[in-house]
């Protein structure tokens, strides 16, 4: 207690208990709009193709793995003089040593380039979350067009801030009665040829430009097809018919029954594949941005502050998890059974 | 589906986004990686068997010196042994052609001294003669013959040297 | 009131399983750590895979909780 009580922590604690109370007086964050799918940003498009908000991130993080890749093997020297160089070394011999010690050496030095392509892909999509300003910096719509476009029923006020406008704090619940008029003024707009506009919105909502990429299904599920549908190419090439058999698959003869069983279950869980690596990724990291969220609407100074180090872990954890997981699943599609030479 | 997000053409354009990162990546980031590591690895091993070899050169030279030193301390060595004994050699010919000097010196004076006290003795026969030869005449007087007065003395003389 | 239950059930209750499952592995794992720590990296490394498997049983959870929230159930609205 006495510890407590010198001058330098009690400031900090005096100071700490004023951003509370400041936080929850005055500075009141609106809850962001959750929606599941990546939301378009309005008037951003290449053609027929409208481009989300995940998209956007995605691209991003597409850069900054480029980007940085590239600027740390520009100029290879044999004692690096960028730290960006010794990174990336480092790295590299890192989750080489630890795949050797997995699959072996011939397969580690296979597949280390799709593992290190995920795990920096999904690092930067994953951290993208707790960037100041993704989620946060958007354009705004009336709460209407929302609704007809995307069933977002709550808006927020807009306060004019010199050339910006900001959301406030107050919220605004569309009503049924709303709703309804809502969706058939957007019908007979939709009839007459024109975009659906308010005459006088009641309350605004919030699209970012950008936000995580891997809080969008069609990111996760797209890369968990990819690395399971590799994984079975992979396998093929590499152990021709003898891969198909373990499918039990009724072109080859001499099955025992329960090899027909075993063989479907293998089949289902190429499915279970797919899905537990998709919506794992997605939903840690989008139950991640609902948290931050939700705390930042709480009290928006302090309390969110552990939750940036929680996540921080996740989405390193999340970004592993996949490619070692895809690693794994590539090992195990060239691993020929040892019973199956018996058969 | 649609309510999840899903749409094929967003889920398209993400595999082809990951797969051309995954190409250019492949393409120019990681063989040059694993290229630098290989090369410094290779690089470290050729210093060590270099090093190693360096080390047992060093060692069979210092071997070498080692054993010509010794051949060289045991020739001094040798030379030393043959100096001092050819020294010592030399000492007991000096010493044996000293004592026999002194011998000589020694025997010479012994000889001389004899031939003195042979000298001394024979003068003092002589005059302790002609002392009694003059005692006797003053005792006697001049009547004594010559021969017997030699005899007597003779006489006398040998009794003294008997005595 | 049904449709606000639902997902909160089905994500709660599917949490509890692999929470125990989680909890376990890694008692299991901090125990064999403890016991030799020369391999802690590789059964570290397992562990992380362990809790991976167990709780890709929450994600189903999660996956049919999310399901109920933005879909909806059928007969159920």
């Amino acid at each position: 207690m006495s510890k407590l009580l010198r001058p330098k922590p009690l400031a900090l604690i005096i100071g700490g208990i004023a951003l509370l109370v400041i936080s929850i007086l005055f500075v009141r964050v609106p809850l962001p709009t959750i929606l599941l799918p990546g939301e378009a940003i309005p008037g951003l498009s290449i053609g027929n193709f409208q481009i989300t908000n995940t998209f956007v991130a995605t691209i991003l993080a597409d850069i900054i793995v480029l980007v940085l890749a590239f600027l740390a093997v520009r100029k290879m020297e044999d004692v690096p003089e960028s730290k960006l160089q010794n990174i990336f070394e480092w790295v590299y011999e890192i989750f080489e040593g630890m795949l050797t010690d997995i699959g072996g050496k011939e397969k580690a030095k296979a597949w280390v380039g799709v593992f290190l392509t995920l795990l920096l892909f999904l690092l930067f999509a994953n951290w993208m979350e707790l960037v100041p300003g993704i989620d946060s910096i958007g354009v705004i719509e009336p709460v209407e067009v929302a609704y007809a476009e995307k069933g977002v029923t709550v808006g927020y006020g807009i306060k004019h801030l010199g050339p910006f406008i900001t959301l406030t704090n107050d919220q605004v619940k569309l009503s049924a009665e709303e709703r309804e008029a809502i969706k058939k003024e957007a019908e007979e707009a939709e009839a007459a040829g024109e975009k659906y506009h308010p005459h006088e919105p009641k309350g605004y909502v919030l699209t970012p430009y950008v936000r995580a990429a891997t809080t969008d299904l069609n990111l996760t599920i797209g890369l968990a097809l990819l690395v399971v549908i590799w994984s079975h190419v992979i396998g093929f090439r590499r152990l021709g018919a003898k891969y198909a058999r373990r499918f039990a698959l009724p072109v080859i003869t001499g099955m025992k029954p329960i090899d027909l069983f075993v063989g479907i279950l293998e089949f289902i869980s190429e499915f279970a594949k797919v899905i537990s690596l998709s919506f794992r990724l997605f939903g840690n990291v989008f139950a991640g941005q609902v948290l931050l969220f939700v705390m930042a609407f709480l009290i928006s100074f302090l309390l969110p502050l552990p939750f940036f180090g929680l996540e921080l872990f996740v989405g390193f954890m999340q970004a592993f998890v996949f490619a070692i997981l895809t690693f794994i699943y590539f090992e195990q599609a060239t691993h020929s059974h040892a019973g199956d030479e018996h058969h | 589906m649609a309510a999840l997000g899903l749409n094929l053409n967003y889920l398209i354009s993400y595999i082809v986004n990951f797969f051309l990162l995954y190409l250019l990546l492949k393409k120019f980031v990681f063989p040059a990686i694993s290229q630098m590591l290989e090369d410094r690895k290779k690089r470290i091993a050729e210093g060590l068997t270099a090093a190693d070899a360096a080390r047992r050169e060093a060692e069979e030279e210092r071997k070498r010196l080692m054993a010509q030193l010794e051949a060289e301390r045991a020739e001094a060595q040798q030379r030393v042994a043959a100096a001092s004994a050819h020294a010592e050699k030399v000492k007991e010919e000096i010493l044996a052609e000293a004592r026999r000097e002194a011998e000589q010196i020694r025997t010479n004076a012994v000889l001389e001294a004899e031939a003195e006290k042979q000298r001394i003795l024979a003068e003092a026969h002589k005059q302790i003669a002609e002392l009694a030869m003059l005692a006797a005449e003053r005792v006697v007087g001049e009547g004594l013959d010559e021969q017997i007065q030699h005899k007597i003395i003779e006489d006398f003389l040998s009794q003294v040297s008997l005595n | 009131m049904v449709e606000i239950l639902s997902p909160g059930l089905a994500i709660g209750l599917g949490a509890i399983g692999p929470g125990i499952g989680i909890g376990l592995l890694v008692m299991g794992a901090l125990q064999a750590m403890g016991r030799n720590p020369e391999v802690a990296g590789e059964i570290r490394t397992n562990m992380i895979l362990g809790i991976v498997f167990a709780e890709s049983i929450a994600i189903y959870a999660l996956v049919v909780a999310l399901l109920l929230l933005f879909v909806g159930a059928p007969g159920l609205q």
